[in-house]
């Protein structure tokens, strides 16, 4: 997998798709349930802040492992998006 | 002591140098039940079993009675009294480090798979400070031993700690001609634990990945595990 700058957008969907990706899942995945559950480990949970970072949404590696869901990585992610 | 046995293709010589440098200590490698289908999920808990398996071996070895870990909330592994230790897992194998808790505070292991390029230079950023970027750059072997190393800085130091911390609260030293390698607080994270602590590290290299181990031994109760041996950098 090759991250470079991405042109979408960063919202639901693209974190839903992102994750999906990341755990080699074929979902669905329970927003509300760990990610731990579905294989995350914390290579993924570095390629993820990593691939946030190059667009522009600075979140640590601690911000999202501390609390491993969809629902709360994607509140996250719109607080740090200035929303 | 690291006698070859199947199952550990590429981890023997990393197995066996951490065993060295922890002799008091014991520790096991697990290959995880192979999944015939399915995602990350299914081989996730196949290598969660793994661990839980080669913890049962190492306490085994250690203390003559296997115990099956429980599991924290956080889903770090709750070991019986007496006991201290970590497990890591990484893409169908898993690792266990026990340890008696009266000669040891924490333990911490980690073992990664070699990164390739991309994924080191994407994660470069992230998991490494600026300071240790500007001394290893985005080489995949160091981008995974400085990875790896804090992945089990953290298993050994949190719970002692009680708190979390993140990549930036400590950076791999560069090495020094004698000196084995260590990491150093970047930030207070509890009293004793203060930006500038270094602490040493164990970083090992083979075939198959990187394996990492930190080692606090119990202030006052050192006689019955002693210090970590000094190693030597990670072969390359």
């Amino acid at each position: 997998m090759t991250l470079t700058a991405h042109p979408e957008t960063v919202d639901r969907e693209w974190l839903e798709a992102r994750v999906v990706a990341l755990l080699e899942d074929e979902g669905p995945i329970d927003p509300a349930e760990s990610l731990i559950y579905y294989g995350l480990d914390s290579l993924r949970v570095m390629k993820l802040a990593a691939e946030l970072k190059t667009h522009g949404i600075t979140v640590s590696f601690e911000d999202l492992a501390s609390e491993p869901t969809l629902d709360a990585w994607d509140a996250l992610i719109a607080a740090r998006r200035g929303g | 002591m690291a006698e070859p046995r199947p199952g550990l293709a590429g981890w023997e010589g990393p197995l066996a140098r951490l065993r060295a440098a922890l002799p008091a200590c014991r520790v096991e490698m697990q290959r995880a039940a192979p999944c015939a289908a399915g995602g990350a999920r299914h081989r996730r808990h196949a290598e969660y079993r793994a661990g839980r398996l080669a913890a049962a071996a190492a306490a085994g070895a250690l203390c003559g009675t296997p115990c099956l870990a429980g599991r924290s909330a956080g889903g770090a592994p709750r070991w019986p009294a007496g006991l201290c230790g970590a497990i890591s897992h990484c893409e169908g194998q898993a690792i266990a480090l026990l340890g008696h808790a009266m000669a040891w505070s924490g333990l911490g292991v980690d073992i990664e798979q070699a990164l390739p390029p991309t994924v080191a230079r994407e994660i470069a950023p992230v998991a490494l400070t600026a300071a240790e970027r500007g001394e290893f750059g985005t080489d995949p072997l160091w981008v995974g031993l400085v990875f790896s190393v804090k992945e089990s800085l953290f298993k050994a130091l949190s719970p002692l700690v009680g708190r979390r911390f993140d990549f930036d609260a400590a950076e791999l030293l560069p090495e020094a001609a004698g000196s084995p390698p260590s990491l150093r607080l970047t930030r207070d994270l509890a009293p004793g634990w203060s930006a500038g602590r270094r602490i040493g590290a164990m970083l090992f290299s083979g075939p198959a990945g990187v394996l990492t181990a930190v080692a606090l031994p119990r202030e006052g109760g050192g006689r019955a595990g002693g210090q970590p041996r000094s190693v030597a950098p990670p072969s390359m």
